[in-house]
């Protein structure tokens, strides 16, 4: 799941053939890409196989990498599209340092810093994937913590681990520092995934985590942290295309991918994401189920 | 013989074919494990630049993007696609290597479209937050993974070229199995028909050599099988055939003899008894005829006293030719009485034995020294005095001349008799040892005298013979076998007289 899916291998086995018919037949083949972590490559899956389903010939190379990077490569060319969080692509590649109110005003602005760079942003999902900072129950009964402010409570430094980029992110570190004005917190970088156990073992007392994680459908181990200042923003997802791609595709491509993110709601995603994350099941099968069940494939 | 021949030749064929599989084999797998290695050697290259391709991106990030750190990735970025494209080419006849090396490729490819390229942008643009984002740790990761792929294909290659060895190995072994058995059963084959060969060919012609072999010590009983139908059944009939006939000569020769044995016997037998038989009648008419002349020879005519005389003189003559043939057949019957004996003693006594006719002729008798023999003295006397009798008597009347000499020969001793006679026509030289056979005018003697001889000394295993011609006397040489060893004698020991 780490490492890059070989194109050939992109899908389950029932995606490794193209349609034979369907708008998409005789398009140029489109590399659909993925960021590092298992939503992403459930989201790859869901995609790539609906555009399959009508004929487009789609390379999922999953796995990409970061915001930062994975945005980097579909400017510089190397990629043709992937699914993006609204926030996230505002503040980390828009720079943007002002405080959103509402999902459609965080999605307007993405829309913007995207087009800027010959990006389209393709229509959101029902779902968002905020940043959340989550700890365990214990932690929270110790020091009576509901929201992120009540984290300036402890009177010990907090061990927060979260994705190396978190660091330097507005709806990260700066944020919770800035906006919270915690001063007692220690950053502890781990590669997203590992922050549960990490979590479990006491080697972090706070995580960064995202709100449709699996772990978190059931509260019984962790709790998340109220974020009532709206810190980590609005996270719902859209699927970057580059616009020339999006022309030579023709419109038929961008009404499939729509089609699936009408589906995708917050529960839909947790659903899916505990049985990837923690039934071992292939974002490939669960995708696949999913799509035929809603005649998307 | 034929098939056995042919079922080796295919023995031969058929290991040698092995053979030539087995190098085969083994030269393939040999050019596959050079192979396999040549793929490793290509995979560690690009798994280098990979690496190359992973430090470069890392160090140009971690240097603040110092383009000078960016020199290995930019070297390993324009090598690895043909480093790639050998090692697919090298692992193209393994499907399980170039289904991997296909991967490899790929993962590159997207390690560098999807990871090195943006990263490296992202770090000419916001150096901080490359750096942020390397902390991730996706590039190492990824590389990690790659050459986890190399591994498999390296495992991949070796696993094939250890199959390849190790069949080609194990079809070494089998060839040299059947090798080894193809020898077994070639010398139990050479073997089957050298056994074969010596049953049906050799023990026949070696019958048939050991047949030769005892006909050659003269037993000519001896035959060789001859059932064959083949070439050796004729050599072996032929042999039969061969020592059959030379038996029946034998045995006609064998005959031969003992018929003329047998006849000469009788003839002997008959002379000794008719010499016997004859000498009382002769002795009654001679005791008559000799009464005759004592008492009524006055009463006789002319003519009756010459018939008188004359029947005395047969009477006479009647005598001696009786006592000469009881001495022939007697001599050579009944065993030698061999001793040495010295030759000039058994001489001198023949000349006493002759001292009247000698006086009488005048004559001159000489002799060299002569050595001791090994013989029957009496009869040795005998052949001295009969030689003299016959020289004194084929002389001319006056002064005749005997020399007796003796020279050793290899094995015998030659006696001479040499006189200054009358001489011989050597067509007649054979036909004086024939008893009664009296030569030229002469009316002395018997004629048996010679043949006495010659009888006495074939007795003794030597021979005797004249040579001469007529007018110039004549040489009578007789041998007596030397009884001493000839190491025992030299010329140079040889009695004197020899010599001088």
């Amino acid at each position: 799941m780490l490492a890059f899916v070989p194109v050939a291998c992109g899908g389950s086995s029932g995606t490794k053939t193209a349609a034979a018919e369907g708008p998409g037949v005789g398009k140029p083949p489109v590399t659909f890409g993925t960021k590092n972590f298992p939503e992403q490559f459930l989201l790859g899956e869901l995609y790539a196989q609906a555009l399959r389903a009508k004929g487009f010939r789609v390379n999922l190379k999953s796995d990409v990498g970061a915001t930062e990077i994975i945005y980097r490569a579909l400017t510089l060319g190397t990629l043709d599209a992937y699914p993006e969080y609204t926030g996230i692509l505002r503040t980390v590649i828009g720079d943007r340092t002002n405080h959103t109110a509402s999902p459609a005003q965080a999605y307007n602005e993405a829309r913007q810093v995207a087009a800027a760079e010959g990006v389209a942003m393709l229509n959101p999902t029902p779902f968002q994937d905020r940043d959340v900072l989550a700890v365990t129950v214990a932690f929270a009964r110790r020091y009576h913590l509901r929201t992120i402010a009540d984290l300036a409570k402890v009177p010990r430094a907090i061990r927060v681990s979260g994705a190396p980029e978190f660091r330097t992110r507005l709806e990260g570190y700066i944020g919770l520092r800035r906006v919270y004005g915690l001063h007692n917190l220690v950053f502890r970088p781990r590669r997203i995934g590992t922050q549960y156990k990490a979590l479990d073992n006491g080697t972090v007392d706070a995580a960064d985590a995202f709100s449709t994680d699996g772990q978190l459908t059931s509260t019984s181990k962790y709790v998340v942290l109220k974020d009532p200042k709206n810190m980590f923003g609005f996270e719902n997802v859209a699927p970057l295309v580059r616009q020339k791609v999006l022309d030579m595709e023709g419109t038929a491509f961008a009404a499939t991918l729509n089609a699936v993110s009408a589906t995708l709601t917050t529960a839909v995603m947790r659903q899916m994401n505990a049985s990837v994350v923690l039934q071992n099941s292939s974002p490939a099968t669960v995708a696949d189920r999913f799509l035929r069940a809603h005649h998307l494939k | 013989m034929v098939v056995a021949s042919g079922a080796f030749a295919l023995l031969i064929a058929a290991v040698f074919v092995l053979l030539v599989f087995a190098i085969r084999g083994q030269r393939d797998s040999a050019n596959r494990a050079i192979r396999a290695q040549e793929a490793i050697s290509a995979g560690n290259k690009l798994e280098k630049l990979a690496i190359d391709l992973e430090t470069g991106v890392r160090g140009y990030v971690a240097s603040g993007a110092k383009p000078v750190f960016l020199q290995p990735y930019s070297a390993a970025r324009q090598a690895y696609p043909a480093q790639a494209r050998e090692l697919e080419s090298l692992v193209r006849d393994n499907p399980a290597a170039a289904a991997t090396a296909k991967k490899i490729t790929g993962s590159i490819n997207d390690y560098v479209d999807l990871y090195s390229i943006p990263m490296i942008s992202l770090a000419n643009d916001k150096i901080d937050v490359a750096r942020s984002v390397i902390v991730n740790g996706t590039g190492p990761q990824r590389i990690e993974a790659i050459r986890g792929q190399f591994q498999q294909l390296f495992n991949s290659e070796r696993a094939l070229a250890n199959k390849r060895t190790s069949q080609a190995s194990s079809r070494a072994n089998v060839a040299v199995g059947f090798g080894i058995g193809g020898l077994v059963i070639g010398l139990s084959a050479v073997l089957v028909l050298a056994i074969y060969l010596a049953r049906s060919v050799v023990r026949p012609v070696r019958e048939v050599a050991a047949g030769a072999e005892r006909v050659a010590h003269g037993d000519l009983s001896a035959r060789a099988p001859d059932q064959r139908s083949d070439e050796l059944g004729d050599l072996g009939r032929a042999f039969n055939t061969m020592a059959a006939s030379l038996e029946h000569s034998r045995d006609e020769v064998a005959a031969r003899t003992a018929e003329l044995e047998r006849s000469n016997a009788e003839l002997d037998q008959f002379a000794a008894v008719t010499s016997h038989d004859l000498k009382e009648p002769l002795q009654t008419v001679t005791v008559f005829a000799g009464l005759l002349d004592r008492d009524y020879r006055d009463l006789l005519d002319d003519s009756g006293k010459t018939f008188l005389d004359s029947i005395l003189a047969g009477t006479d003559r009647m005598r001696t030719l009786i006592r000469d043939l009881l001495e022939y057949s007697r001599v050579g019957h009944g065993e030698l009485r061999r001793e040495p004996v010295p030759a000039d003693e058994l001489l001198d006594r023949a000349r006493d034995n002759l001292a009247g006719r000698i006086a009488e002729k005048s004559a001159s008798l000489t002799s060299d020294p002569l050595p001791t023999v090994n013989a029957d003295a009496k009869q040795l006397c005998q052949v001295f005095q009969n030689l003299l009798s016959n020289a004194l008597k084929f002389s001319d009347d006056d002064a005749p001349e005997v020399h007796v000499s003796a020279a050793l020969f290899p094995g015998e001793w030659r006696f001479s008799v040499r006189d200054n006679g009358i001489g011989i026509d050597p067509r007649q030289a054979e036909r004086i040892f024939q008893p009664f056979a009296r030569l030229g005018a002469s009316k002395e003697g018997t004629g048996i005298g010679l043949a006495i001889c010659q009888k006495i000394v074939e007795h003794h295993g030597g021979r005797i013979w004249v040579e001469g011609r007529p007018g110039s006397g004549s040489v009578f040489h007789f041998t007596i076998p030397d009884s001493a060893s000839p190491e025992d004698r030299t010329p140079e020991t040889a009695p004197a007289g020899v010599g001088a």
